[in-house]
């Protein structure tokens, strides 16, 4: 807008510049409103995929969760009570704490753990792209795999491969998954082990996204290297870090195929989930508005966290 | 045209009623199954099958092999079957119930017959369907609801008790506890040693989920998990506080544990030969024979049932059952007559290592015969207790093992676990 006033200005005769204005105003907008159709155009796709499959669903959950819907009943309204009784289950209750435990634990250590390795990988050691891949594998490896091979790894008798090893010292065997103060600490090693691999990939992108000379300055100025990682790489990794805790947040909240090869959400419930819950109201009771209602409360909680980590972190800006 | 927000929500809203809508409509036009008059070989038209057994590649040819019997009888008649297993088999029903495509023949488990008959997914068969047919009473039992015949048995799991004779001799133990109080005196006598080198009485967790393994000693106190109508649980009646506590003392006891448990591919710990006693699966002959062949010898192992005021052994199985809504009823009831007749249900029970309903099945097969487990398992048919018994059976046991394992890793008192229970199964009785 400020050059076509400009354009005008420059005009020795005010009339004439006020028409071109004018008109140019006119064309422009018509360009404005072409770039807008196209813009739209472009959007459209995506915007009616996330109607259909993402905003439909959402709506159907909330209308459903104000209904009582046991398949193959015709759902009736139920008001707040599905709400009620979720929050009044001792079973629903202890899903959240252990969800919270889940990821306040695996989140922050499997981020640390992920920043480490991308900063170590990208400093040009050997045989770096061979660790690249080896760290990224469990990422890329069907959960079902992976949980067979912890399965085997936490093996209560002596063929586990923990119980092999604290068997060196004469201690065990331990039931990891079968005990309930080692249940969920052995659910959370496996999610920790799981989760570094696409954490460091985005920071390694980060990495290498990053200006060299404020590195370099700060090097000629003096500063060692974890001077240089924590004043200069990490808050100019901020806009990585934010990314990195809200999807795996949200991929910790929806943590589901590991809890059930695992344990079941057992012994006694100690590491049961949300989403665990969700599915046995749904296709154990076939409940489905009860379900719904206990969806509405995850996706509650994951919008909560989403704002939160936006204020810790400072969002994607990285000044 | 510029649609405002509170009309393209509410237009969302009017799209999701008409799905819910839509998802709802039923037909409930499901005859009584097995009182088709067409003769088979006159039958037409498709079938599906739900089908949660017959896992491996060698299992799914035997069922093929079935159907051609069928196929036989029925040559018109097209069978489609979707296998699956018992994991996913309620999410599989679920999901065809939503989208109302359910199919004609649903193969279920034992408890799940009250849930999906008082929901009205069964339809209820004539007896004619099973004239002829000699069953367990405790069998039939399990396929019925309100006394009218929903399913129909095809394969038996049992779990006996199994006890490793070389320990039981060295202990004194000469014959199989006939009460609660011998059955503990037994694993205490039993237990010996300590760390790596612990012999352990009696590993309760060696098959099944808690609940299962508490309806087996519930079962020997003359108890049930519900009232006859399947309304009132009866979680807190003595005989269940008993069967339970008796679990709990033999673990605080140091007989036992419930932290110990069968690996993933291992071989089950009972065949290591430090434990007095285990549940013993009737389908374990080939992977149980194949890790320890000498151990189920009679001479070195003895198979008996938990025992108080009666013997019980713990039954499962699959049973066949009618889609009401199925649009080819006379050609899935004649389905399901074959599938169940002795024939089908031998070579079902060989592949499966599983126990025939029928005693003619094992009588028509060497290989049933001659497998230990299964002989015993359908003698024990007679005395078998059972898991489930409600209309809400299905919300209940998701939620009961938590609350029973409490009680077994000795978190909460027995007492207190058993009142959770009644709770939570009332509350689940009263939303129907």
């Amino acid at each position: 807008m400020a050059t076509h006033t400009s354009a005008a200005l420059a005009t020795d005769d005010p009339v004439a510049g006020a028409g071109r204005h004018r008109s140019k105003v006119k064309d422009n907008g018509r360009l404005h409103r072409k770039e807008k159709r196209a813009g739209w155009l472009l959007v459209a796709p995506a915007s009616l995929h996330i109607g259909i499959w993402v905003g439909l669903p959402l709506v159907v959950a909330l209308i459903l969760s104000f209904t009582r819907y046991d398949i193959p009943g015709k759902p009736s309204f139920r008001g707040v009570q599905n709400y009620v009784e979720a929050f009044g289950k001792e079973a629903f209750l202890k899903s959240i704490v252990n969800t919270f435990i889940m990821t306040g634990v695996a989140v922050p250590a499997s981020m640390l753990i992920a920043v480490v390795l991308a900063v170590l990988l990208n400093m040009g050691l050997r045989g770096q792209s061979f660790f690249r891949v080896a760290i990224f594998m469990p990422h890329i490896t069907a959960t079902v795999a992976v949980a067979v091979v912890w399965l085997w790894i936490y093996n209560p008798d002596e063929t586990g491969l923990l119980n092999k090893i604290i068997g060196t010292v004469g201690a065990g065997p331990i039931s990891w998954l079968g005990g309930y103060d080692t249940a969920m600490p052995s659910v959370i090693a496996m999610l920790i082990w799981q989760g570094i691999g696409i954490k460091m990939l985005i920071y390694l992108a980060a990495l290498q996204g990053l200006p060299l000379d404020v590195d370099e300055a700060a090097k000629i100025d003096g500063a060692n290297a974890f001077q240089r990682f924590w004043h200069i790489k990490v808050p100019l990794l901020r806009p990585a870090t934010f990314f990195v805790l809200v999807t795996s947040i949200i991929g910790s909240f929806q943590v589901f195929d590991q809890i059930f090869i695992l344990t079941q959400g057992g012994p006694a419930n100690a590491t049961t989930v949300i989403t665990y819950q969700i599915y046995l109201a749904a296709f154990e009771a076939s409940r489905m508005g009860y379900a719904s209602a206990m969806s509405m409360i995850l996706f509650v909680f994951l919008i909560i966290l989403a704002i939160v980590s936006r204020k810790v972190v400072g969002g994607t800006d990285a000044h | 045209m510029r649609v405002s927000r509170r009309a393209l929500l509410a237009g969302a809203g009017a799209l999701a009623g008409g799905a819910l809508l839509g998802a709802c409509s039923e037909d409930d036009g499901g005859a009584k199954a097995g009182s088709s008059s067409v003769a088979p070989g006159e039958l037409t038209g498709e079938i599906s099958v739900l089908n949660p057994g017959f896992a491996t590649d060698d299992q799914k040819k035997v069922w093929d092999q079935m159907v051609a019997a069928f196929n036989k009888t029925a040559p018109n008649v097209k069978v489609t079957t979707d296998f699956t297993d018992y994991g996913k088999l309620n999410e599989k029903i679920t999901t065809a119930l939503a989208g109302n495509l359910v199919p004609d023949v649903l193969m279920t488990g034992v408890g799940w017959i009250p849930p999906f008959a008082y929901k009205g997914v069964y339809a209820e068969f004539d007896q004619a369907l099973i004239e002829g047919r000699t069953y367990a009473d405790r069998v039939l039992e399990t396929c019925k609801f309100e006394d009218k015949l929903y399913a129909i048995p095809f394969t038996q799991d049992t779990r006996s008790l199994i006890g490793n004779k070389s320990l039981w001799d060295k202990a004194g133990i000469t014959t199989p506890p006939k009460t609660f109080a011998d059955f503990r005196d037994a694993c205490k006598e039993l237990t010996s040693g300590s760390g790596a080198n612990k012999q352990w009485g009696f590993i309760i967790n060696s098959s099944g989920s808690a609940r299962q393994i508490l309806a087996t000693f519930l079962g020997a106190n003359n108890g049930a998990m519900f009232s006859p109508d399947g309304k009132t649980p009866l979680f807190t009646s003595p005989e269940c506080t008993e069967a339970l506590q008796l679990l709990v003392d033999i673990i605080k006891d140091g007989s036992s544990s419930w932290d110990i448990k069968p690996a993933e591919g291992s071989p089950h710990p009972f065949l290591g030969g430090k434990f007095g006693i285990s549940f013993c699966p009737s389908s374990a002959w080939p992977t149980w024979s194949e890790a320890n062949a000498e151990l189920l010898k009679p001479e070195n192992s003895i198979l008996f049932h938990a025992q108080n005021k009666r013997e019980s052994t713990f039954l499962g199985g699959t049973m066949m059952s009618r889609s009401k809504t199925s649009k080819n009823a006379a050609a899935a009831d004649e389905f399901i007559r074959i599938m169940t007749d002795t024939e089908s249900i031998r070579m079902a029970c060989e592949s499966l290592n599983t126990v025939p309903p029928l005693q003619s099945a094992l009588e028509a097969s060497e290989t049933l015969s001659g497998n230990r487990l299964i002989k015993e398992g359908l003698d024990g048919l007679q005395f078998a207790s059972f898991e489930g018994g409600s209309a809400a059976w299905l919300e209940i046991r998701g939620q009961l093992d938590p609350i029973l394992e409490e009680a077994l890793i000795l978190k909460t008192e027995v007492p207190v676990a058993l009142e959770k229970a009644q709770k939570m199964a009332q509350d689940a009785i009263d939303q129907l």
